[in-house]
């Protein structure tokens, strides 16, 4: 599953927070699931995503971010640059 | 209004996400999408209409791009009020107009304070809020499918830093963080569900710890926490607080342990309370368990317990209530005063006591009940019922609705419980629906005496089906305040009168059981209707005269 440039728990807690906000059942996300497979994520449950993301890896996306973050790896991407430069 | 009403949302900035966010059984939020507002406005057929939304939110801010031509920081003054929102609000009367059948919530608008230069700063920036929402506000109180979403108010209490995010705006045309989207959610729903919900009207109310602080007896004369600072002012602004309440049409009551003497002495004669005896329409300080109080209370003003909310800070008294009337909400204060005038606002009030609109008849409903009490000292005096009624000098009315009495007639279907023919829920733009169709007719009921004038205390609704030659009555509901002084006869009996001239044969009555219309039925029944058949009803001319024998 983790072909995310993330830890495990950190893939797991992503893949996680996006499957709850979109109401999706458990472990039904993985690093790999394709966003066009799942039509519950359109762009106010992305808006949902993002936010809830920030709260949950204490980070903030830029509006770039935001705009090209259509993927699971791209939020990861995302995630792990802040996380990297603290 | 029904369950699962439907709400479409008209705005000049993106308010998708509240739709989606609110996940509520009672209501269906439609976003009508972006830049809708105006046409869906001025349009013969908007779309809120071929979805049969049963409400619809207008939500304007000027603060954002898409609705005036220039941001308010641009205006030097309120004179610089563009012709834009003139236009604005023609359109919004023509909608609210035009579609009668339709109830229309319209946020408030409030002024960032972020402006790239103080031209709007404290003054100005005041005067243009004013002068942008009082033609919102007259919209809303000249009509009665209105009611007004305040918006600005929750700026202030989110507050600006908390208010918006730039990556919404900019990226998604959402103007509000996801805090202020939740909050103004929130603030949505509890108006909605006031539209719908039966609201409380009677607040019975503890003296010891709730009104003041420390006891009051006979004995131990120390003084009580009550004054202009301190704790005091905390028990003092509780009070203020619930007066305001008072005013807005909430009975207010006491049901207290005490000796009754120093109580009273205390609420009339304490130079810090602002709760006095003349605002109380029922006071019962005894040493009885505070259920049978409530009880006693219910009994004498005529309405039911469950329309009874106690504010107690005793647990042990609470839990006696819980136990014997459980029917009554018992809420538990905070332990600490100081938190409790903060919690009345934020917390008791929307849960109990959220009013979309306040009518006449709301301000001045204490002063209706207290005469209750002087009519029935008179009746104790009165040697027979027909000298009673004489004495009392009745004036009644019955006359078509105006445009102002719609609210008063709905709010009447709405809290009339023991003399109520079906229990149906009517809001106004049903009611205004039906009577421009034409095939229903509204009436209202105004009530006067030598002790005052109660204003509109009935209503009904009937038609008449020519080819059964019936009148069928869909609505008739009294207030409890005026009843057992034949005017329930009265009212009937003019009903009867006006459609004499169709030759009717006879009188059909849509009546359902609600568990609490027994004197409804008891009065059906007290003029030989059978009540056995599924639509009660009578021979027009019998009921005629035998309603006419009975008048006062």
């Amino acid at each position: 599953m983790n072909a995310l440039p993330l830890t495990p728990t950190q893939s797991k807690l992503l893949c996680d927070t996006i499957a709850r906000i979109i109401e999706a059942g458990d472990d039904t996300i993985r690093a790999d699931t394709p966003r066009s497979s799942l039509p519950e994520w359109d762009s106010i449950k992305h808006m949902e995503i993002i936010l809830e993301l920030e709260n949950v890896f204490g980070v903030r996306f830029t509006s770039s971010e935001w705009i090209h973050s259509h993927e699971i790896a791209d939020l990861a991407t995302a995630i792990h640059s802040h996380l990297s430069n603290g | 209004m029904e369950q699962n009403a439907k709400v479409t949302i008209l705005s000049h900035v993106n308010l998708e996400p509240v739709a989606k966010f609110s996940r509520n059984d009672a209501f269906e939020l439609i976003w009508d999408g972006f830049n809708t507002l105006l046409s869906q406005l001025i349009s013969e057929k908007p779309r809120f209409k071929d979805n049969h939304s049963d409400i619809v939110w207008i939500h304007l801010d000027p603060n954002y791009p898409g609705l005036l031509e220039r941001l308010p920081w641009e205006w030097s003054d309120e004179s610089s009020i563009t012709s834009d929102w003139a236009q604005i609000i023609a359109s919004i009367e023509n909608a609210v107009r035009s579609f009668p059948g339709t109830a229309f919530l319209i946020s408030n608008v409030y002024i960032s304070p972020y402006t790239p230069a103080p031209l709007i700063s404290g003054r100005n920036r005041h005067r243009i809020e004013y002068a942008l929402n009082e033609p919102l506000h007259k919209i809303c109180s000249d009509n009665p499918n209105t009611a007004m979403l305040d918006v600005a108010g929750l700026f202030a209490r989110v507050g600006a830093n908390q208010w918006s995010d730039s990556r919404l705006w900019y990226i998604g045309g959402i103007p509000y963080s996801r805090p202020a989207l939740e909050e103004l959610r929130k603030l949505l729903l509890s108006h909605l569900e006031a539209f719908t919900r039966r609201p409380s009207k009677v607040l019975a109310l503890d003296l010891d710890n709730t009104l003041w602080g420390g006891i009051v007896d006979a004995v131990d004369t120390s003084p009580v926490e009550l004054g202009p600072s301190g704790v005091g002012l905390a028990y003092r602004t509780f009070q203020d607080i619930l007066l305001s309440l008072s005013r807005m049409g909430i009975l207010l009551t006491v049901i207290s342990k005490n000796d009754e003497d120093s109580a009273l002495d205390l609420i009339n004669n304490h130079s810090q309370m602002r709760i006095r005896a003349k605002h109380l329409a029922g006071i019962k300080i005894n040493w009885h368990p505070k259920s049978q109080s409530l009880k006693t209370l219910s009994e004498e003003l005529g309405i039911p317990l469950s329309a009874f909310v106690v504010l107690d800070d005793d647990p042990r008294e609470r839990a006696e209530i819980a136990m014997n009337c459980p029917e009554v909400p018992t809420p538990e204060l905070p332990e600490d005063p100081v938190d409790r005038p903060d919690w009345l606002l934020r917390t008791f009030i929307p849960t109990y006591f959220a009013i979309p609109r306040v009518s006449e008849e709301d301000a001045a409903r204490t002063a209706s009940y207290q005469r209750i009490r002087m009519r029935s000292a008179q009746q104790v005096q009165a040697p027979d019922e027909s000298a009673f009624l004489k004495s009392l000098q009745i004036r009644i009315e019955v006359l078509p609705p105006e445009n102002k009495d719609w609210a008063r007639l709905s709010q009447l279907s709405f809290r009339t419980n023991q003399f109520n023919l079906n229990g149906k829920h009517w809001d106004p733009p049903a009611m205004m629906a039906l009577q421009d169709s034409a095939e229903w007719s509204f009436l209202n009921l105004r009530y006067s005496d030598r002790f005052g004038d109660e204003g509109i205390v009935g209503m009904a609704a009937f038609s008449f089906d020519d080819i059964s030659d019936s009148i069928f009555i869909h609505a008739f509901c009294v207030s409890c305040r005026v009843l057992e002084k034949r005017v329930e006869h009265a009212f009937l009996h003019r009903i009867l009168l006006m459609n004499k001239d169709l030759l009717p044969q006879r009188v059909c009555f849509h009546y359902a059981d609600t568990g609490r219309n027994g004197r409804l039925r008891a009065f059906l029944s007290s003029v030989d209707i059978p009540m056995d058949g599924p639509i009660p009803f009578g021979a027009f001319h019998t009921l005629l005269s035998r309603l006419e024998r009975m008048l006062p």
